[in-house]
């Protein structure tokens, strides 16, 4: 994380929100101090675009208080979206059709401060060039009208800067770079940025600070890092990443599994789950192994294995043999290959809420 | 959101007075009693009208939907002249009871069913084939593509692949014909040929408002809504959709062949009778020369007036309907919507015997002014300026409106420096939609014109029911003239003019 203060600049305390009848939000609190880079992720329906939403002044909640800059904007005082200080960049940049890019850019500013210097100075802050100024948006690319929603969101120096998705419209390799040149322009210019995508890599190379959102409830925050390996629970893992998941019986410390003990410690006594990412699995040919290649994919740089149980029974929570996880290798193997696997480093624990069937040997 | 509540009271208030033509067919048939309905409903007058009606939709709604669809493969799948694309829609711009005029020019004695057939078929079939071709237009050729790959021929292709998705467009077609064939007066009348609105303006003419009239209005209604009901049956809940974002292509063109000959015959003796006619008809008139009739200008006046004010007034009944159906779109937004749809295709005759009848009863001082009248437009043209502000309203993304409100700007400013400027083009188109169509207006604007008013279509049309064909030719050309541009919109509109 950045050098944050102590202040947050954007509060969320006990928000609630619903569609009808449906509630969306069951009550999500979350701070994110002055400067830093949040991002929440979360699977679609999660409710994390109404939460976004909810502190823009799109949507109003049905409970709860949301500050910006201390300032209670929600909760028994209602500020509208205009008057928030935010700024608003939306999954397809939401440029007016009608103006040009440079009117676009200025159409927050007073009118006296729509100067050709002003927009120019806020499009290099974006990395275009002023000649762009002129143009129509349906003449940029999507990566250009990405830049320019927010060079406009910037111009009015926002406290908080809301990011709903904007890189998802983009291909591939314009996704990162603009991500990597939004990243950049809002930490140099120190806005308070809450990101919201369905991606958790982007969530975890874009952010100083991830929560995970699933069922309209915040399951974790923290820096990317801790939130990927260790993550509170199964569920949370899962949804940052691809998993490798063991049952295992926990005693003294040790959790047995089908690949060997693993230290467990501070885990209570009983079954568990060994949780690993796949940097921490190391795959290898094995004639007696008890895991089979089921899939290979070439990558270039590495080869990612999906490997199944041999046996169908020892993976958590998938019985019947279809259970599989990938892994990087690069030694010459072919689908049909029996391998062995072992635990680089320290695996993550957690004990089970004792719905998992599965047994272990 | 704060607004919601006025524009949703707003809409209920324009479906009220969409409601009020059925309200008064449902209000004169109980006022009239079980006994006299049936005396007035069980006659061998109303058979034979129902007879003459059907028999007409037998006939044309069949011609209409073979020419339009056939003009429309020639024109989009083989290598005719592209200058056909817009003759084709060309005979929008003759108002029905002018081809009638035109046609009686050159063949005196025309009428009858043969004759009502023929002006129908003339005036209606661009009705068909303007969706066929904006459809042939947009359809995915990869689905051809993959017809022929998986072993059809050519023919195969358009059987199998084609036609089937051309369902939409020609049954939308076919609805719009028949309601069209239902509601016209003037050309009918014309060629003497009776159907249910002609006999209710005679019947009108006679006895005024009485429940003779309102009774045969009543069976009209009755057809209107089958009509209306066999359509969306026949429809159901299908939509065709182009799955994936492939670029269009350009279509292959079929090359005609020893079919050259026949078909350059059927299309210029298509052309010659749906735009040859009229044209030589009025060239001849005209240059008979005869004194300019000097009611000429004032009933050109009392046309634009009155098309200018209620082409305004319709496009503010329809902004309500539209912002609910594009921006709530719920069941109950969606019933208002289809009920005024409904409403409004209900004929001229109906929508004006009723205001005539609802201002005598209830509302003397509207009775005869301008005011009622423009209130049966804003009934009787609503839809097509619903349609055409709920496509802008459409490309008006809510996210635009949350971009300004996030940049600063208040609810109204964001309305005066945002949608207002993106709506502009389709309250214009709207606004010309509804102007052109009141312009043409003869059956409500007979009966609902408040007296020393005459507009261009009620002058021709008593002026030639006099047969003073002379003196109407330039009430005809007037006429003409302001339905070319929305002919022009039209064709714009469905992608024409973009080969």
């Amino acid at each position: 994380m950045s050098e944050a203060s102590t202040t947050a600049a954007l509060e969320v305390r006990g928000v609630r929100a619903a569609y009808g009848p449906t509630e969306v939000l069951h009550g999500v609190d979350l701070s994110v101090p002055t400067g830093a880079v949040l991002a929440v992720v979360g699977p679609s329906g999660s409710g994390k675009t109404t939460l976004l939403r909810c502190i823009g002044g799109f949507e109003p909640p049905t409970a709860g208080e949301v500050r910006i800059q201390g300032t209670p904007v929600c909760g028994p005082l209602w500020v509208p979206p205009h008057k928030r200080s935010i700024g608003y960049v939306s999954q397809d940049g939401a440029l007016f059709p009608h103006l040009s890019v440079g009117a676009n850019v200025g159409f927050g500013l007073p009118r006296h401060e729509r100067t050709t210097d002003r927009i120019a100075d806020l499009l290099a802050k974006v990395n275009l060039s002023a000649d762009l100024a002129s143009r129509r948006p349906d003449q940029l690319s999507g990566g250009q009208q990405q830049r320019v929603s927010l060079a406009r969101a910037l111009a009015r120096r926002p406290a908080v800067m809301l990011l709903d998705e904007p890189f998802s419209s983009l291909d591939t390799h314009l996704r990162e770079a603009t991500r990597d040149l939004v990243g950049e322009v809002l930490r140099g210019a120190g806005v308070t940025t809450l990101l919201v995508t369905h991606d958790q890599e982007e969530a975890l190379a874009f952010a100083d600070l991830v929560a995970v959102l699933d069922g309209g409830e915040l399951r974790q925050v923290g820096a990317p890092q801790v939130v990927y390996e260790r993550p509170v629970d199964l569920a949370t893992a899962r949804l940052l990443g691809s998993t490798l998941e063991l049952d295992a019986i926990v005693s003294g410390g040790i959790a047995q599994t089908v690949i060997g003990p693993v230290p467990a410690l501070g885990v209570d006594e009983g079954r568990a789950t060994v949780i690993a990412r796949p940097h921490q699995v190391s795959a290898r040919l094995d004639i007696r192994g008890r895991w089979v290649v089921r899939q290979l994919a070439f990558h270039g740089d590495h080869r990612r294995l999906t490997l199944g149980s041999a046996d169908g029974s020892v993976v958590h929570g998938q019985p019947e043999g279809g259970a599989t996880f990938t892994v990087s290798t690069d030694q010459p193997v072919r689908v049909g290959d029996r391998m062995s696997i072992s635990l680089i480093g320290r695996a993550l624990v957690v004990p089970d809420s004792g719905h998992h069937a599965a047994s272990v040997e | 959101m704060d607004h919601q509540p006025v524009t949703i009271a707003a809409a209920v208030l324009v479906v009220a007075l969409c409601l009020v033509p059925l309200g008064f067919v449902v209000a004169a048939t109980v006022d009239a009693g079980p006994a006299l309905v049936r005396r007035l409903v069980w006659r061998p007058r109303i058979g034979e009208l129902l007879v003459n009606t059907l028999s007409l939709m037998v006939v044309v709604v069949p011609a209409t939907v073979l020419i339009g669809v056939g003009a429309a493969l020639l024109v989009e799948r083989t290598g005719v002249p592209g200058w056909l694309s817009a003759a084709f829609v060309a005979p929008l711009a003759v108002p029905a009871f002018v081809m009638s005029y035109a046609w009686a020019t050159v063949w005196p004695s025309i009428a009858g069913l043969a004759g009502a057939s023929l002006i129908a078929t003339l005036s209606y079939f661009p009705f068909v084939y303007l969706p066929v071709l904006a459809t042939l237009r947009r359809l995915d050729p990869s689905l051809e593509e993959s017809g022929r790959a998986l072993g059809l021929t050519p023919s195969g292709v358009l059987r199998r692949v084609v036609l089937p998705q051309l369902r939409l467009p020609v049954l939308g077609g076919a609805l719009l014909v028949a309601l069209h064939l239902l509601a016209e007066y003037g050309a009918f009348a014309f060629v003497r040929y009776d159907t249910f609105t002609t006999a209710i303006y005679d019947q009108f003419r006679s006895t005024f408002a009485a429940p003779a009239a309102s009774m045969l209005a009543g069976v009209l209604v009755l057809l209107c809504l089958l009509v209306l009901g066999g359509e969306s049956a026949v429809r159901g809940r299908q939509r065709h959709a182009r799955i994936g974002s492939g670029v269009a292509r350009r279509q292959r063109r079929i090359v005609l062949g020893w079919w050259a000959l026949p078909v350059t015959i059927a299309v210029a003796a298509l052309l010659i009778a749906a735009l040859g006619v009229p044209v030589w008809s009025l060239g001849h008139w005209l240059s008979v020369g005869v004194a300019l009739d000097p009611a000429i200008v004032s009933a050109l006046g009392s046309t634009l007036g009155l098309a200018l004010v209620g082409a305004l007034a319709t496009c503010l009944a329809a902004g309500p309907i539209a912002w609910l159906s594009v921006r709530r779109p719920a069941r109950w937004s969606r019933a208002l919507e289809g009920l005024a749809f409904v409403c409004s295709s209900l004929p001229g005759i109906v929508v004006g015997l009723a205001f005539v009848t609802v201002a005598i009863r209830w509302v003397q001082p509207l009775y005869q002014t301008a005011a009622l009248l423009i209130a049966a437009y804003v009934v009787l043209f609503l839809p097509r300026a619903v349609a055409s502000l709920r496509a802008g309203m459409a490309q008006v993304p809510v996210g635009l409106g949350e971009a300004a409100r996030s940049l600063g700007q208040g609810p109204v400013r964001s309305l005066v420096r945002v949608s207002i400027p993106l709506l502009a083009p389709a309250f214009g188109a709207a606004a010309s939609m509804a102007f052109l169509g009141i312009a043409g207006e003869l059956t409500a604007t007979l009966l609902l014109s408040p007296t020393g008013t005459s507009t261009l279509a009620t002058r021709f049309w008593s002026l030639s029911s006099e047969l003073d064909y002379p003196a109407s030719a330039p009430y005809a050309l007037l006429l003409i003239a302001l339905s070319v541009p929305m002919t022009i919109i039209l064709f714009r509109q469905t992608g024409g003019d973009r080969p």
